[in-house]
């Protein structure tokens, strides 16, 4: 027999008790370029499957089915760029692991405005392609917005989705606030759905070959229902085990901290550089989600966010009391500290951007030597600026804040190659991470470049909005 | 904090955002609603049968189309539609409505065409393999045995097979009364319903009763 060991029974004891970092991301060795070779595939694959279900007989045919051949191909492009929009607004871990939350809604608008582009097309060969059929423009008009079967449906989706795809074009959708525009967005489920029938009833690839329209209704029930429910399932999920505010902590005149914390937070894997989406839930702010990233290594007593007080979801956190409840979505992010593994770290930060840089501190090993380009207008504005020099100090490193208004500055740019060459002698062999406002990340992230850091040692959050 | 602001204000808001995509939402279903007017075929949706008069028949397919209820080619109709309709619809749709009542056909001997009648054979609508449907031709010939008129009936699976069939059958139609035989031109788009077509036709043409 066995003789008890107590050691074999621990105690249960609350997890919470023990405050220690939260369970790391997990680990991918999925690249972007995999993804892109996979969609790749993808489409030549479905080229080969319309090429072997008459679409080279058409072709090879000469000019006469040219219209149809162009239609039926831009028409199922379309529908590849749509499902590859959904597969990445659904926010699949391993994938969003391997290119960032920022780059998976890039390559998210690359899909839908290639989508728009090539629904256009689609539209304007398909009616000459079914004219001599169906007796005039007149006709063909008619029948595609009624007359034929799921037709109309068609029309009314695919005029969705164009409403969608224009309204995101970056100059327009800054004219709408974010809120109006995402509501917007949604309604292109309902594009893609009723524009879907259409493909079986009218396609000939997929009307004509049984198997071919298995596996292309299938895949596309899988992806529109991953979409659909892989998204709104952590959407619900996060509402319905939401974290609560622990303290709120005033930083700087217009910042302030809040550590968000509860037993919910044991769900979450996260590291230094990440981000968080928060939904408020509180009144007039649940619909809502903004990011913000995280200024402290997350740990099971809490996530430290940092806020400036400016847009109108920052001013109403000042209503915010400890014990409210906040929904989160994430971390998200790849600039964990891995990034730092192959050489000396350098920050550049501005404004609010210093956040992720004090996560990142925090992390870093002691002999890391890090530097710390600080830019503001003033000293006093720089949240947690004691704690990143203490932090600093304690990994060897150096903080530099650079004060004073850009008009102040006389035209010298501090991010040119050159001042940074001056400030940060070794800075090719660096790893550099910027954040901040944008205009600043791109100033920095060109003068980092031409100082000869390659663009693989260059982080950054891409600007998604 | 002002209470009474923050609980207000915001509703507000949130309707203001939504408004746009609950608007464009709605006027797409109501568009839908409005546009989605989907040929009618046939009633039930069982039988898919229309038939086809020849091109110069003043009642197209339309009226014969309805299948559950035949047209009796009575009261609303000009006369010199009943000369040349009720044979067709007589004719093509007797197994449909055994108990209607015997088409007046035995009173249009006057007219030349439609004196004699003969039913080709039923055909398959064939293309690269795949069946879209049957079709039937019935010939009409003069006294003197010319051809002088086609009626057809058809049997597709399809939506997209029924208007190409509703385009292709009339022209097809005219050229046969034209060519006065099966030797005719493909349509061009509906080559498979053409193909069927001759067939038929050929064998319509060739069991003319004398």
């Amino acid at each position: 027999m066995v003789p008890v060991n107590s050691e074999n029974f621990p105690l249960p004891v609350n997890k919470l008790d023990q405050r220690r970092p939260l369970v790391r991301p997990v680990v991918t060795n999925l690249k972007a370029n995999d993804l892109v070779v996979v969609i790749i595939a993808v489409f030549g694959l479905v080229t080969a499957a319309w090429a072997m279900t008459g679409g080279w007989s058409q072709i090879s045919g000469g000019w006469s089915n040219g219209w149809r051949a162009a239609a039926s191909l831009t028409g199922l492009y379309t529908s590849l760029c749509g499902m590859v929009g959904l597969m990445l607004s659904a926010r699949i871990k391993t994938i969003e692991r391997a290119i960032g939350l920022d780059h998976l809604f890039i390559w998210h608008r690359i899909a839908g405005d290639t989508m728009g582009l090539l629904l256009a097309v689609h539209i304007f060969t398909s009616i000459p392609a079914e004219m001599p059929v169906r007796g005039g423009f007149i006709n063909t008009v008619l029948d595609f917005t009624g007359r034929e079967p799921y037709m109309a449906l068609t029309a009314i989706g695919s005029a969705i989705v164009v409403v969608v795809v224009v309204l995101s074009l970056k100059d327009i959708r800054n004219k709408v606030s974010y809120e109006t525009w995402y509501f917007v967005h949604l309604t292109v489920y309902f594009g893609l759905a009723a524009s879907f029938s259409h493909q079986i009833t009218l396609g000939s690839m997929l009307s004509n070959d049984r198997y071919v329209r298995v596996v292309w209704v299938a895949t596309s029930a899988a992806i529109f229902s991953t979409a659909l429910f892989g998204r709104w399932w952590k959407v619900f999920g996060s509402v319905s085990r939401p974290l609560h505010i622990q303290a709120i902590n005033k930083e700087t005149d217009d910042t302030f901290s809040m550590l968000l914390g509860g037993r919910n937070i044991l769900r979450l894997r996260g590291d230094a550089g990440q981000f968080v989406m928060i939904r408020l839930l509180v009144a007039g702010q649940w619909w809502k989600t903004n990011p913000y990233s995280l200024s402290a290594v997350p740990t099971t007593a809490g996530l430290r966010v940092t806020i400036k007080d400016r847009g109108d979801a920052s001013s109403a956190t000042r209503l915010l009391r400890v014990g409210n409840r906040v929904a989160v979505e994430g971390p998200y992010g790849v600039t964990t500290p891995e990034i730092f593994d192959t050489g000396r770290p350098l920050f550049i930060a501005g404004g609010v951007g210093v956040t992720p840089v004090c996560a990142l501190l925090q992390r870093l090993p002691i002999n890391s030597r890090p530097t710390v380009l600080l830019r503001a207008r003033h000293e006093n504005e720089v949240a947690h600026l004691a704690e990143i020099r203490a932090l600093a100090n304690r990994c060897g490193g150096e903080v530099l804040v650079l004060t004073g208004r850009t008009a102040a500055l006389k035209g010298k740019d501090p991010f040119s190659a050159k001042s940074l060459l001056r400030t940060v002698p070794d800075l090719a062999s660096r790893v550099v991470l910027v954040c901040g406002p944008t205009s600043l990340m791109f100033a920095a992230r060109k003068g980092v470049h031409e100082a000869g850091v390659s663009k693989s040692d260059i982080h950054m959050e891409m600007p998604w909005w | 904090m002002t209470n009474n602001n923050s609980s207000f204000t915001p509703r507000l808001a949130l309707v203001r955002r939504l408004a746009p995509a609950l608007a464009l939402t709605s006027a797409g279903m109501a568009l839908i609603n409005v546009l989605d007017r989907p040929v009618n075929l046939s009633a039930s949706g069982t039988a898919g049968v229309a038939n086809v008069g020849d091109a110069t028949d003043a009642v197209g397919m339309g009226a014969a189309v309805t299948g559950a209820t035949v047209p009796s080619p009575t009261t609303t109709q000009p006369a010199p539609v009943l000369t040349t309709v009720p044979p067709v619809t007589g004719a093509v749709i007797p197994d449909t409505t055994p108990t209607v009542a015997s088409p007046p056909n035995t009173t249009t001997s006057s007219t030349a065409c439609g004196a004699k009648k003969s039913t080709g054979s039923t055909t398959d609508i064939v293309d690269r393999n795949r069946v879209f449907g049957t079709l039937v031709v019935t010939a009409k010939f003069a006294s003197n045995g010319e051809l002088c008129g086609v009626a057809v009936n058809f049997d597709v699976w399809d939506r997209k097979s029924v208007q190409i069939e509703q385009y292709a059958l009339p022209k097809l139609n005219a050229r046969a009364k034209k060519a006065k035989s099966a030797n005719i031109h493909g349509i061009s788009g509906a080559t498979a319903v053409s193909r069927a077509y001759a067939t038929s036709l050929q064998a319509a043409i060739d069991a003319k009763p004398l």
